[in-house]
């Protein structure tokens, strides 16, 4: 089954509420799901090579950060019992709980939106966006925004060179390479301002005007309409359920 | 109140001001490179956002640091995201004091700085705290712990930590922006909307502006 | 079909604290005509383009403005306050600035110009084809337009202004970019469009001005030094020799003396006519 960027952009919104909204042992299961999704779907598998590198850093770091966390979380919070000592210090049950709990949740916001974001091109999700009423400003800042990322380390690469060849002091003192962020910022200030000042102009010259769209709209298919309906309605419940809960109790 | 929003949104992100604010949204990103490169221990991930602040408008400013954070979220960081409410408060408040005229005098912009990091750490450590019971993935998530084993809240823990960090981290930024600024010539200052929030007077134009032609 | 545009007593300054950067000039320009701004830098050729597109008024809020310019029926009083485009296109120095680097492709990016003018999408293809055929860009539509040569970028740029047919077009320094074979296509093109569009160049390369050009505008500091024809601009070439770069004076000079290449042959038999 194809599963379009609305149907992917809904059903990450859901996983995200119930990160909030469902018990931790809900939110546990639902993570290891999340994992499950490129396995089902080519439609959650990283995009390009950068992509699944971002990915595994992240898994790695997250893997690494939230078992520290929950040690120190063990070990820091006195609540509870103490489970078991480990090299000679106590670890809580109380903190070892929390940790875990917050972990989860933490981990299970991440990457349900790596998955989104990994495996959409940022083209097709500026597309979607063009469909809501969002000003198209915005849309063309982020793919101007993209423009530029993909220029500006070349750019401050050359700054770099030009001002090791002037024999700015990049590689010396503390107090010399703060001064050197300058000689090095400036003129790239300089020149992203001249060129935004060009570039202003130059669209006002091909009448750029608010109501252009940019790209064409995706086609969605019915199958895709009902099931972002069905996440976004299921959101909606979960929050909904939460604050009817939060004010009876 | 939507409708005019988008025309306050169209009015700010007209000229030059709309490829600015996609240049600023990119240096957020990328200033990094510049930092790691020199070996100089800072993040300053809203420098583009605070030059926008000043010089384009508040709503211009908003809209960089959320399309910052969510490319961020897209680049492997999907924490950022959340973070958001924060990077508008930043905005919002930076280009209040823009229009003031405090980025036209240094004591004033180390002020605001200083306040804007505490304003940062008030609107952070409830995002922090309640979404994320304060761990995000980051290193001040140790800080956090630490402050939370002397016996204090986690709202208390996350602002504790909060504020020992935003207050510097936000008055440097605002002092590079200032020194890049006021060492930016008249002529092309004068193209921006917040051309007044950095020069007084428009008929002192700095000694290298030239001829436009 | 060309329009006519005329400009009367046009003064300039970009703000209180500057000279003039145009003293009060005037000069026509008939429909389906070329003329050629000639001046060194600074003379306020690029001045007069802008007036004319609308983007000088839009773009600088402390500039001052005096005189009339008539586009077409329509006249502003001093100039436009807004850009004219469709009706005038205007393509700037910096041809990598009309790449706005949010599509993929160039022919996307051309499609652009016509999503702006909300042209029906069921014409955008030929249109597209239409203009890239006459450029000689139909192998590079699929092309990043990001990514593209010198030569290239100029002839993506023009594309994304002509797809729109603008019956005005001003092109400032149009070659700086190119190779004298792109040179010399480019001009061969603009003379082909010159049946249909009114043109208004702003050249520093004299020779190239000459290939197209009907009339000729001289500038030096804001002020009009010559307005004529193309003969009577190659009889009085001797009188301003001094304001314009002298090593290309020197080149057309010894080029009419002594045609060796193929484009110097061709300049001295435009010249001859």
């Amino acid at each position: 089954m194809t599963i379009d960027t609305r149907t992917k952009g809904t059903l990450t919104l859901l996983l995200c509420v119930s990160a909030f909204t469902l018990p931790w042992t809900v939110g546990a299961l639902l993570l290891l799901s999340t994992f499950l999704l490129p396995l089902l779907s080519s439609a959650f598998r990283p995009i390009s090579d950068r992509s699944r590198r971002a990915f595994r850093r992240f898994s790695l770091y997250a893997a690494v950060l939230a078992g520290v966390l929950i040690l120190l979380n063990s070990i820091l919070l006195r609540e509870g019992t103490a489970l078991f000592t480990f090299l000679g210090i106590p670890l809580f049950d109380g903190g070892f709980l929390f940790g875990v709990k917050t972990a989860t949740r933490l981990l299970l916001l991440s990457f349900s939106l790596l998955h989104f974001f990994l495996s959409t091109p940022i083209r097709i999700i500026a597309s979607e966006l063009q469909q809501t009423r969002i000003p198209p400003q915005i849309i063309l800042s982020l793919l101007l925004a993209l423009h530029f990322i993909d220029r500006l380390p070349a750019r401050i690469e050359r700054i770099f060179a030009a001002q090791e060849a002037r024999g700015a002091p990049i590689r010396s003192s503390f107090f010399r390479r703060v001064k050197s962020f300058f000689t090095i910022l400036t003129p790239l200030i300089l020149t992203s301002i001249s060129e935004s000042i060009d570039r202003g102009i130059a669209l006002e010259l091909r009448g750029f005007h608010s109501g252009v769209r940019l790209l064409d709209a995706p086609p969605s298919t019915r199958s895709s309409v009902i099931l972002s309906r069905a996440f976004l309605t299921l959101s909606l419940l979960l929050i909904l359920w939460r604050i009817i809960r939060w004010v009876l109790l | 109140m939507l409708e005019r929003v988008k025309s306050v949104i169209q009015q700010e992100m007209s000229g030059a001001g709309l490829p600015f604010v996609g240049f600023c949204i990119a240096l957020n990103l990328t200033v990094g490179q510049v930092t790691a490169g020199l070996k100089i221990p800072l993040y300053l991930d809203s420098v583009g956002t605070v030059l926008v602040a000043v010089l384009v408008g508040p709503w211009s400013a908003i809209i960089t640091g959320a399309t910052a954070n969510t490319l961020a979220a897209v680049f492997g960081n999907p924490v950022m995201i959340f973070f958001i409410p924060v990077v508008a408060v930043i905005a919002g408040f930076t280009a209040l004091i823009a229009r003031l005229g405090w980025f036209r005098t240094w004591y004033l912009v180390i002020l605001g700085g200083i306040l804007q990091g505490v304003l940062a750490a008030v609107a952070s450590a409830p995002i922090s705290a309640y979404l994320f019971s304060g761990i995000t993935l980051g290193g001040q998530d140790f800080l956090v712990l630490y402050f939370r084993s002397m016996g204090n809240s986690i709202l208390e823990s996350v602002f504790y930590q909060g504020l020992s960090s935003d207050p510097a981290d936000k008055t440097i930024t605002y002092g590079i922006v200032f020194i890049l600024l006021k060492n930016l010539p008249f002529r092309l200052l004068s193209r921006f909307r917040g051309v007044t929030n950095v020069r007084q007077a428009l008929s002192e134009p700095s000694h290298d502006d030239r001829h436009p032609n | 079909m060309g329009l006519v545009v005329e400009i009367r007593n046009l003064v300039y300054q970009y703000s209180p604290h500057l000279p003039n950067a145009l003293g009060g000039i005037s000069f026509n320009v008939l429909p389906n005509t070329c003329c050629a701004i000639l001046g060194p830098t600074g003379a306020g050729k690029s001045t007069i383009l802008q007036a004319i597109s609308g983007i000088l008024r839009s773009h600088h809020r402390q500039g001052k403005a005096e005189g009339v310019i008539r586009i077409g029926d329509v006249i502003h009083q001093p100039i436009p306050d807004k850009s004219q485009f469709p009706n005038v296109g205007y393509v700037l120095q910096e041809p990598e600035v009309h790449i706005s680097g949010l599509f993929e492709t160039v022919a996307e990016e051309i499609t652009f110009t016509l999503r702006t003018l909300d042209v029906p999408p069921t014409l955008h293809a030929d249109r597209v084809r239409r203009i890239t055929d006459a450029l000689g860009l139909g192998h590079l539509l699929h092309r990043n337009p990001t990514h593209l040569s010198g030569g290239e970028t100029q002839r993506v740029a023009l594309a994304t202004i002509l797809v729109a047919e603008p019956p005005i077009l001003l092109l400032d320094e149009p070659t700086t970019s190119l190779d004298i074979h792109g040179q010399m296509r480019l001009y061969e093109y603009l003379r082909k469009i010159k049946q249909t569009t009114t043109l208004l160049i702003a050249e520093t390369n004299i020779d190239l001005a000459l290939f197209v050009a009907d009339y000729l505008v001289v500038l030096e500091g804001g002020q009009i030094v010559f307005n004529g024809t193309k003969a009577e601009f190659i009889q009085r070439i001797a009188d301003f020799s001094s304001i314009l770069a002298a090593t290309e004076w020197h080149d057309i000079l010894k080029s009419i003396a002594n045609p060796r290449t193929r484009a110097e042959k061709r300049l001295a038999s435009v010249l001859a006519k």
